[in-house]
């Protein structure tokens, strides 16, 4: 029984995604089941609710615990459950930035690192998404933390016809550049930057300039002031389409011209594989874990708060045929690199090698060797 | 902020390459005074403002929709025969049907005009009162600007005292 469990499990959300891929990876291994804390309509088939985890003793391997945010009913069911754990640490946002927009998300992103300490004896096994991950769970005091690359699924978008209706739509928008952000629509993500920039960008450089933008509506009041601040910094047309289909996704980036990203802290970000994976050239920040992500086959922002500096970059990007060509074919190499076809072999290889994670509690008896702390408990 | 390019570090790759003549570019251009210098933190200070003026209920989001106001001839003055409710409803019916048909045509001529007018002058209360909210909300953000500008320069100023100070002076406190 290989069951992981995640906080909040969403359409289209990474972790929900990468989650997935492992299930399906694991299947061959031993049964393997999704639990969630939240669930939104969509993944019922995958995703199972909390109160449905199974409780030992009918669990007999560690359970795989993706952490993304703290949250107590989550907690509380690992440890009442004595649970032994395999950790997917897929790195918590600074909660300063929702300390006054949404404080009660501020106190779970400040308790989740309290609840990884509570749990680190627990944790037999423990992955990051990046370095920069890892680094963050050693602080931690975690020990022997394996880097290992989320398991993006960057090849189902070859797998979907570009929607045809939302190719009108964009052909709607007019001939100029797109500028594509895929990004929830959170704080820490720094939407408004990409808005200050591509207003820039239309007033000095392009103004046939657009700016999609994609990602979920997380917080009113942010989302909210993302659409005043368009307004106030002159933004002509800015699309913003929440939600959408993978088809539809599949089409902005084969029409997109450039990926902006301006997102103050990453753990990895799907979002820039997918567009390298695309063909579509990355302009990020240069925080976090993004320029790990990145490497060499894109362009990192050291001031991201300077809208005229991103935007003359934005404009190199689009005019500059040479530098596109470099960027994408970069990006393309590295994405493939990235890949669940890569990174997934790599989880499972750790995972099925780890001398106790591997293996059932009864043939860590049988074999003689000490229990590991989450162990018998 | 203004990172001198000069200071860069001279590499052969193209994206770094590209980079730096952004750069280059952008730091002639405001040497010459054609683009500002920008505040590190000007971009949040714009949308702290925004973000206050939205938690305040100044920014329109979304207008009111006035949607379609029209058509009193909905308004539901008869009702139609129904197959239900046995012999003595659908006799009743019977009767009814025509008389209430009658007394929603005489409705609908005495309310019709009266309808659209209303109509008319909702929608353009509704379109007012968008375009104050607009303005006001516009206004406001823009006066919150100046005053962060000036708050920004007032607190350069204060720096630039305070880095004038001969070595050893008391802080003046202004009591």
């Amino acid at each position: 029984m290989w069951d992981q469990l995640v906080v909040g499990a969403a359409p289209g959300d990474a972790i929900t995604k990468s989650a997935v891929l492992i299930r399906e990876a694991l299947a061959a291994h031993g049964p393997s089941e999704i639990y969630a804390q939240h669930l939104e309509p969509g993944l019922d088939s995958h995703v199972h609710p909390l109160h449905e985890l199974p409780r030992r003793p009918n669990r007999d391997r560690p359970l795989i615990f993706h952490a993304s945010i703290g949250s107590w009913p989550v907690h509380r069911a690992i440890v009442e459950n004595e649970q032994r754990l395999v950790l997917v640490y897929h790195n918590f946002s600074p909660p300063e930035y929702y300390a006054d927009i949404a404080p009660e998300i501020a106190g779970d992103l400040i308790r989740g690192r309290w609840e990884l300490e509570q749990l680190r004896d627990r944790v037999e096994l423990a992955f990051a998404d990046s370095e920069y991950n890892a680094e963050e769970l050693r602080v931690l005091g975690y020990r022997d933390v394996e880097v290992v690359a989320p398991t993006p699924d960057v090849d189902r978008l070859d797998r979907v016809v570009p929607d045809p209706d939302m190719l009108r739509r964009i052909d709607g928008w007019g001939p100029g550049p797109l500028v594509l952000c895929v990004a929830q629509q959170l704080p820490h993500k720094r939407v408004e930057r990409v808005i200050a920039a591509v207003a820039v960008l239309q007033q000095e450089h392009e103004p046939d300039a657009r700016l999609a933008f994609v990602g979920v509506d997380r917080l009113a009041t942010y989302s909210r002031a993302l659409r005043a601040m368009a307004r106030t910094v002159g933004l002509r047309d800015p699309q913003f389409l929440g939600r959408i289909s993978d088809a539809e996704l599949s089409a902005l980036y084969l029409r997109a011209a450039v990926f902006c990203t301006l997102s103050e802290h990453e753990g990895f970000c799907v979002p820039i594989v997918e567009a390298m994976a695309t063909g579509v050239p990355v302009v990020a920040a240069d925080r976090a874990a993004i320029p790990s992500t990145v490497g060499e086959a894109g362009i990192v922002v050291d001031d991201p708060d300077d809208p005229v500096l991103v935007a003359g970059l934005l404009a190199k990007v689009v005019r500059d045929g040479d530098l596109r060509r470099l960027l994408v074919g970069r990006g393309v190499g590295r994405a493939r690199g990235m890949s669940a076809a890569h990174s997934l072999p790599r989880y499972l290889d750790a995972l099925l090698r780890h001398p106790t994670a591997s293996r059932t509690v009864a043939e860590l008896v049988a074999s003689g060797e000490p229990l590991p702390a989450g162990v018998g408990r | 902020m203004d990172r001198d390019a000069e200071q860069q570090a001279p590499s052969t790759d193209e994206i770094a390459a590209a980079v730096a003549e952004v750069r280059r570019d952008l730091a002639e251009r405001r040497a010459r005074g054609e683009l500002p210098h920008l505040p590190s933190d000007e971009l949040d200070r714009q949308f702290s403002a925004v973000v206050e003026a939205v938690e305040a209920g100044l920014v329109e989001e979304p207008p009111i929709e006035t949607g379609d106001l029209h058509g009193p001839a909905v308004l539901e003055t008869w009702r139609p025969l129904r197959g239900r409710g046995g012999l003595a409803a659908r006799l009743i019916g019977l009767l009814l049907s025509p008389l209430t048909r009658v007394v929603g045509v005489v409705v609908r001529r005495q309310v019709g005009e009266f309808s659209t007018r209303t109509a008319a002058v909702v929608e353009q209360l509704v379109d007012r009162q968008n375009r104050v909210q607009f303005f006001l909300s516009r206004t406001h953000l823009d006066r919150q600007r100046r005053l962060e500008y000036r708050v920004a320069e007032l607190e350069r100023e204060v720096e630039r005292l305070r880095a004038a100070l001969p070595e050893g002076a008391p802080p003046r406190t202004g009591a």
